[in-house]
């Protein structure tokens, strides 16, 4: 209920929580990111990672790469979005500015429709496998055809859920945290059967260079932890105070990532499979083969409603959505989702590489332009009212509602990032393997973001005095 | 922030979301992180991330 007693739930609107509104602690905190963060995802990252490195240099890099990642999007949308209970695109107007915030809108509305359908479809996937596993079904080309229905029936359950608005997704959250635990278990089942073979097994597509293979083992982890950037602020809004969110979003959030991609990695590196249900199957027998898939069902589940949640909330900030019904926005959110995993399943699981790899350009830059500006420009001051205000005379109109110091850098970034490692092909230059490709693109996008605001500064415009 | 905010600007707002707004502007200014934050943001996303670093490349 809103400041008068009327109006929208506050959890449902884009407008900023009240400190009174804000009633999620580190632990549910802690529950809700780790749900978010454990999904297939984990290891088809931990078999990219494999193509590189072995098993504990792997791991090594991953974790390193995913603290790395974390550190910058909590940098970047934490400090606004706790201070003021608003989201992660909200959070952009003050760089990007009243209108050109539609930019980082529409990175988030790509990247979470992205992974939610990719994930959507590895859910209707699991649940089929776990059909034919419990003897539900029968094994036949036909069972292809439940895909779609199980999509929309997911679709469905999250449509009911998020009905509650944060309350519904931390309600989810909280029944399915458990995958998580069995997905170590897993681990250290592969782990401890294995681990001769594992400790000995050689990645297949390693550089001759040990640098390169290092260094794009932390890229992965960073560039995967980025892609945390569209979700954080929906969620981390719901914490009364900076203190609340740092332990929940490192630990919470980034530090499952590589703990479940190593699922993925020792599969990939001993069973030549990362996906756990193949190879549980073979290590442990059906029971483990069921087990796997309940973990890589709910897995999906959790964060894809998460992500339904998230992009609902940043649709908020488009001015024609302030005013429609939570259910209508729902319904808006959730549609493509369930359109792609009706009509497009196999594009994204061809795809999810390169998918992975653009995430990282996009996002690396985003993050080093909020960074510089909250920190070293504002100072910590932002204009709450200039983040709600689209006119002329407002802070965060800039020229035409536009930062055009914030384009800039964000393409300066994205070119950086591609000089460094071209994300299709994964061809580098020769500094890649000392300085990673986000960082420098990080660095890139803060340092022409931070020359272009002096032109900005000079002109009066920004807000900045 | 605290300067008297132009008419034109509080009428544009929904009254809801002008409250909200109001409320904040008329609170003391909220911290982002405190020093035990900055501590763990350092630990875990700097330090921690060398010293894997480091372990991993000589292991």
């Amino acid at each position: 209920m809103g400041v008068n007693g009327v109006g929208p739930q506050a959890d449902e609107s884009g407008w900023p929580l009240l400190p009174q509104e804000r009633t999620w602690g580190a632990a549910r905190l802690t529950l809700t990111l780790a749900t978010t963060a454990a999904a297939t995802w984990c290891y088809l990252i931990g078999e990219s990672v494999g193509s590189y490195l072995g098993f504990i240099k792997g791991g090594l890099a991953l974790g390193a790469g995913c603290m790395i990642g974390m550190l910058l999007v909590l940098l970047a949308a934490g400090p606004a979005c706790v201070q003021f209970g608003i989201d992660s695109i909200a959070a952009t107007k003050p760089q990007f500015g009243s209108r050109g915030w539609v930019i980082p809108a529409a990175l988030q509305a790509v990247s979470i429709v992205g992974w939610n359908s990719l994930l959507i479809i590895f859910f209707a996937k699991s649940a089929v496998q776990l059909s034919v596993a419990l003897g539900l079904l029968d094994i036949g080309a036909r069972n292809a055809a439940l895909v779609p229905v199980l999509t929309v029936f997911a679709c469905a359950i999250m449509f009911l859920a998020l009905r509650r608005g944060a309350t519904g997704m931390s309600m989810v959250s909280n029944i399915l945290v458990a995958h998580v635990f069995i997905g170590l278990w897993m681990l250290f089942l592969l782990v401890s059967r294995r681990w001769p073979e594992l400790i000995a097994a050689q990645p297949p597509n390693a550089s001759p260079d040990r640098v390169w293979n290092y260094t794009t083992g932390v890229e992965l982890g960073i560039g995967a932890t980025l892609s945390w950037w569209p979700y954080i602020g929906a969620m981390i809004r719901m914490a009364p105070n900076g203190r609340t969110i740092v332990l929940p979003v490192m630990l919470g959030m980034a530090a499952p990532v590589p703990l479940l991609s190593l699922i993925g990695l020792a599969g990939s590196l001993v069973l030549k499979s990362s996906d756990p249900s193949e190879w549980l199957r073979i290590v442990g027998g059906p029971t483990y083969a069921i087990v796997s898939l309940t973990f890589v069902t709910a897995a999906n589940f959790g964060t894809t409603t998460a992500g339904i949640y998230a992009s609902a909330i940043g649709l908020r900030n488009f001015a024609a959505l302030q005013k429609c019904s939570w259910t209508t926005l729902l319904l808006i959110t959730i549609a493509p989702v369930a359109l792609v995993g009706i009509f497009i399943p196999e594009l994204f699981f061809a795809k999810f590489g390169n998918f992975l790899a653009l995430i990282g350009v996009a996002f690396a830059p985003l993050c080093g332009i909020q960074i510089v500006d909250y920190f070293f420009l504002r100072r910590g001051r932002i204009d709450i009212r200039a983040v709600y205000g689209d006119q002329p005379q407002q802070a965060y109109y800039f020229w035409r509602g536009i930062n055009p110091a914030a384009i800039a850098a964000l393409a300066a970034g994205c070119i950086t990032y591609v000089v460094f490692l071209d994300p299709l092909s994964y061809r580098s230059t020769a500094l890649y393997p000392y300085l990673t490709a986000s960082l420098p693109s990080t660095a890139a996008a803060g340092l022409v973001y931070l020359f272009g605001s002096r032109l900005v500064i000079r002109a009066g415009r920004g807000g900045y005095s | 922030m605290n300067e008297p905010t132009p008419a034109s600007i509080r009428h544009a707002l929904p009254p809801e979301l002008e409250a909200r707004i109001a409320a904040f502007e008329n609170a003391a200014p909220r911290p982002d992180f405190d020093t035990a934050g900055w501590f763990w943001m350092i630990l875990l996303g700097v330090a921690l991330p060398l010293l894997l670093l480091a372990v991993g490349w000589w292991v």
